[in-house]
C-alpha cells in the first residue's frame, strides 16, 4: 500500500456526512473512521477536517453538540440534521453518477 | 429553517467571539489528545506520543483561521478594523478631515442642485402626451437674430393657415393686481389662449391642457389684437413646476403635427 491519498476535492463532505449518518462522532473519530473504512487508503488531515466541519454546520447541514465520550471527556459531536440527510442522498446520486462515468472513460480499450 | 441555522450560528460566531474561540480550542486539543492517547496504546512512549500527534495535526493555528474563516466573519472583522483606522487617522489629522468633509458636502450639494435644475428644465417630459412633437415658434429680425414678440395677429394667421400643426397657443409674461380683503398684491402671470388652457379638441393632449408653472394664469381671447384682449381671473394656480420650464420661454407655442418646423 503506498501513501495515503490526498481527498479529491469536494469529496470530503460527501465522506463526512456519509460517515456520520448512522451515528453522531466527534472530528476524532470521524476522522478515524474514514481512514478505517477505506483501510487507510484516504487519510483527512485535520487542517481540511475541521474547517469542513464548520463549514457543513454553517450550511445547517450538520449539527453540533457537547457530549460526554466513552471515557467521560467532554467532546463535540456532529449529528445529520434533515437537510443533511437530503444533502447526502444528493450528493450520493452525483458520486455515483461521476464515478460510474469515470469508470466507463477507463475502462474502455481501444 | 436552514437559513435561520446559519444566521443563528453567525450571530453567534459574531456577538459570543470568546466562546467560539475557547470551543474551537477545546475541539482542537480533544483531538490531539486522542491521537496521543492512541499513539501511547500503539507503543510510543508519552513525550513522543504527544509530539507525534501535533505533527500529524499540523498548525494549530491556521486550522483556527480556516475555521474562522468559514465563520463567515471575517469580512465583518476586516471591515471593522478598517472603520477603526480610519476613525483613528481623522482624529489625527483633523485639519484634513474637515477639508475633506467640507469637500464632500459641497459636492454632494452641487451635484444634487444641478440635477434638480437639469431634471426639471430639460429632463423631466412637459405634460403632454407627445411632448417632442411639442416646438416654440419665434419671429427672429432681419439677420435672423433674437426673439422679438409675435404680433398677435401673425400668430392668428399661423394658428389658421399652417397645415403642418395640429393645435397652436400663445402665451404672454404678464403682472397682475389682485385684490381681495387684504392688501393688493402684484402678482407676476401669464396670459395663456383659450384653447391652451383647454387642451386642443383633438383629444392628443390632457384634457386640463396646459399646466403652466407661473403664479398666476389667466385666458384671453383669441381676438386680432394684444389689446383687445380681456382678462378674466378664474383662478389662482399654484406653481406646479417652479420655474415652468420650457414653456416659460416665450414666444408663442405651437403643437405640430410632423416634424417640419415653422419659422
Amino acid at each position: 500500500m503506498g501513501k495515503p491519498h490526498d481527498l479529491v476535492q469536494g469529496t470530503l463532505d460527501l465522506l463526512i456526512l456519509k460517515v456520520i449518518s448512522l451515528e453522531p462522532k466527534h472530528g476524532w473519530a470521524i476522522a478515524k473512521r474514514i481512514q478505517q473504512i477505506s483501510q487507510h487508503a484516504l487519510q483527512v488531515q485535520q487542517g481540511s477536517l475541521y474547517p469542513a466541519l464548520y463549514r457543513l454546520e454553517q450550511q445547517a447541514w450538520i449539527k453540533a453538540e457537547w457530549k460526554k465520550t466513552e471515557t467521560g471527556r467532554l467532546a463535540k459531536f456532529y449529528a445529520l440534521t434533515a437537510a443533511g440527510r437530503r444533502q447526502l442522498q444528493k450528493e450520493l446520486a452525483s458520486w455515483s453518477r461521476l464515478s460510474g462515468a469515470i469508470n466507463l472513460v477507463m475502462r474502455t480499450t481501444e | 429553517m436552514r437559513w435561520f441555522d446559519t444566521l443563528r450560528l453567525t450571530t453567534r460566531s459574531l456577538l459570543l467571539r470568546n466562546h467560539v474561540e475557547n470551543e474551537l480550542e477545546a475541539e482542537l486539543r480533544f483531538h490531539i489528545d486522542r491521537q496521543t492517547d492512541e499513539n501511547i496504546r500503539a507503543g510510543m512512549s508519552a513525550e513522543a506520543a504527544r509530539l507525534s500527534a501535533l505533527r500529524t495535526t499540523g498548525s494549530v493555528m491556521r486550522i483556527k483561521e480556516q475555521c474562522r474563516e468559514t465563520f463567515g466573519v471575517r469580512l465583518l472583522d476586516q471591515l471593522r478594523q478598517d472603520v477603526r483606522y480610519a476613525l483613528r487617522s481623522f482624529r489625527r489629522t483633523p485639519g484634513f478631515t474637515v477639508v475633506a468633509a467640507v469637500t464632500l458636502a459641497l459636492g454632494i450639494g452641487a451635484t444634487t442642485a444641478i440635477f434638480s435644475a437639469v431634471n426639471a428644465a430639460l429632463m423631466k417630459p412637459l405634460p403632454f402626451t407627445s411632448p417632442e412633437q411639442l416646438v416654440n415658434i419665434r419671429e427672429t429680425d432681419r439677420r435672423g437674430r433674437g426673439s422679438v414678440s409675435v404680433f398677435s395677429g401673425n400668430f392668428v394667421e399661423w394658428r389658421n393657415r399652417a397645415s403642418s400643426f395640429q393645435e397652436a397657443a400663445a402665451w404672454r409674461l404678464e403682472y397682475f393686481n389682485v385684490t381681495g380683503n387684504d392688501e393688493p398684491e402684484q402678482v407676476q402671470g401669464l396670459r395663456v389662449s383659450e384653447r391652451a388652457r383647454r387642451g386642443p379638441p383633438s383629444g392628443r393632449f390632457p384634457r386640463g391642457g396646459l399646466s403652466l408653472g407661473a403664479r398666476a394664469t389667466n385666458t384671453f381671447e383669441e381676438k386680432p389684437t394684444w389689446n383687445h384682449f380681456s382678462a378674466r381671473f378664474n383662478s389662482f394656480p399654484t406653481p406646479s413646476r417652479p420655474g415652468g420650464g420650457r414653456s416659460a420661454m416665450g414666444g408663442a407655442s405651437l403643437f405640430r403635427r410632423t416634424r417640419r418646423c415653422l419659422r
